[in-house]
């Protein structure tokens, strides 16, 4: 069995020193890998990153990120994904990694994504450059996730995003703003490619379960979303595969 | 500035959720701002106490006067992670 825990917009600031890892306490002896979808800071401020850092000190498990949308706030993007590294996380931004774990191979392909808007009320690439910038970023987001996807192999395949690649998991959120939240084009990208799950964050007021057009399984692991640090996901499979207690997900 | 009451209630909504987003004290993208009067209603969650304070502080410094109601609550979070089986 491989167990994967799941955390995103944890919003570690100045004020969060002594607050996280109380809540990790149990997470080694639960899980075989942790993956954040994103917002580790909540200003985009490297001394954030260094508190979330001394936060996870010591934690004897894989650690495995993509940035989200705060932590590029400053424009410290570089120097929060040196810290992170330098603490033992691996960040990814268009690339993958597989994690052998006790379990099995975990195999995360990750990048923060972006917006856009989902099939049917979704920005194109058309007219001023700043509107098709914004979504050929996406765009370029999209095909990197595919491509990862594509290059790993494991037991297990994640999708690690930050934006949200359906609508599904944004409910509860403000129609107006979906647009900013996710785009259908990640969901496409990892339809295409193929995985087991798709962890995002970013929508705080969203639902946590949904799925791809293609079927496979969306989490939103934003901590307000889950009411907890990090929510854990059991795949029973790899090298201890045959629990009798599985439960098939909705 | 321009004082609450002054403008039209949706520009100090506006002006005040832009700030409360990009304050370094606070950072804050997902609380709700409401205008009533010369009164600034506040409501929605963020992660620590000190964040809830900290919006008080980003109102007043663009709107002086203001009276704040300050509904908004510090997360509040389960002692035991959520868990799913996956097929």
């Amino acid at each position: 069995m491989i167990t994967i825990a799941a955390a995103a917009d944890l919003h570690v600031g100045l004020d969060s020193a002594g607050s996280l890892r109380p809540m990790l306490k149990n997470l080694e002896s639960s899980a075989d890998v942790l993956l954040i979808a994103g917002d580790l800071t909540n200003y985009g401020d490297p001394a954030e990153a260094k508190v979330f850092t001394d936060e996870i000190a010591g934690l004897a498990l894989p650690v495995v990120a993509v940035l989200g949308n705060h932590d590029y706030h400053q424009d410290a993007q570089t120097e929060i994904r040196s810290i992170l590294e330098g603490a033992g996380v691996t960040v990814l931004e268009g690339e993958s990694v597989s994690v052998e774990c006790d379990g099995g191979a975990v195999a995360v392909a990750g990048i923060k994504g972006f917006g856009g808007g989902f099939a049917g009320a979704s920005a194109a690439e058309f007219g001023e450059p700043e509107m098709k910038s914004f979504v050929a970023h996406t765009r370029s987001t999209a095909e990197n996730i595919e491509r990862s996807l594509k290059s790993v192999t494991g037991d297990v395949k994640v999708a690690l995003l930050h934006y949200s690649p359906v609508e599904e998991t944004l409910k509860g959120e403000r129609l107006e703003i979906y647009p900013f939240l996710g785009s259908y084009l990640l969901a496409e990208a990892v339809d295409r490619a193929g995985a087991d799950i798709v962890l995002h964050g970013h929508a705080h007021i969203g639902a946590e379960r949904g799925a791809t057009p293609g079927g496979i399984p969306v989490r939103n692991v934003a901590q307000p979303v889950i009411g907890h640090p990090y929510a854990l996901y059991r795949f029973h499979r790899g090298k201890l595969s045959s629990d009798p207690d599985t439960v098939d997900a909705p | 500035m321009t004082d609450l009451g002054e403008e039209p209630t949706e520009y100090s909504i506006a002006h005040i959720k832009e700030a409360i987003a990009t304050d370094p004290h606070t950072g804050e993208l997902h609380v709700e701002v409401d205008v009533k009067g010369a009164a600034v209603v506040l409501s929605g969650r963020v992660s620590t106490e000190q964040r809830r304070t900290a919006v008080e502080g980003v109102v007043l410094r663009l709107y002086p006067g203001a009276r704040i109601h300050n509904y908004i609550s510090v997360e509040v979070l389960d002692t035991e992670p959520p868990v799913e089986d996956m097929q």
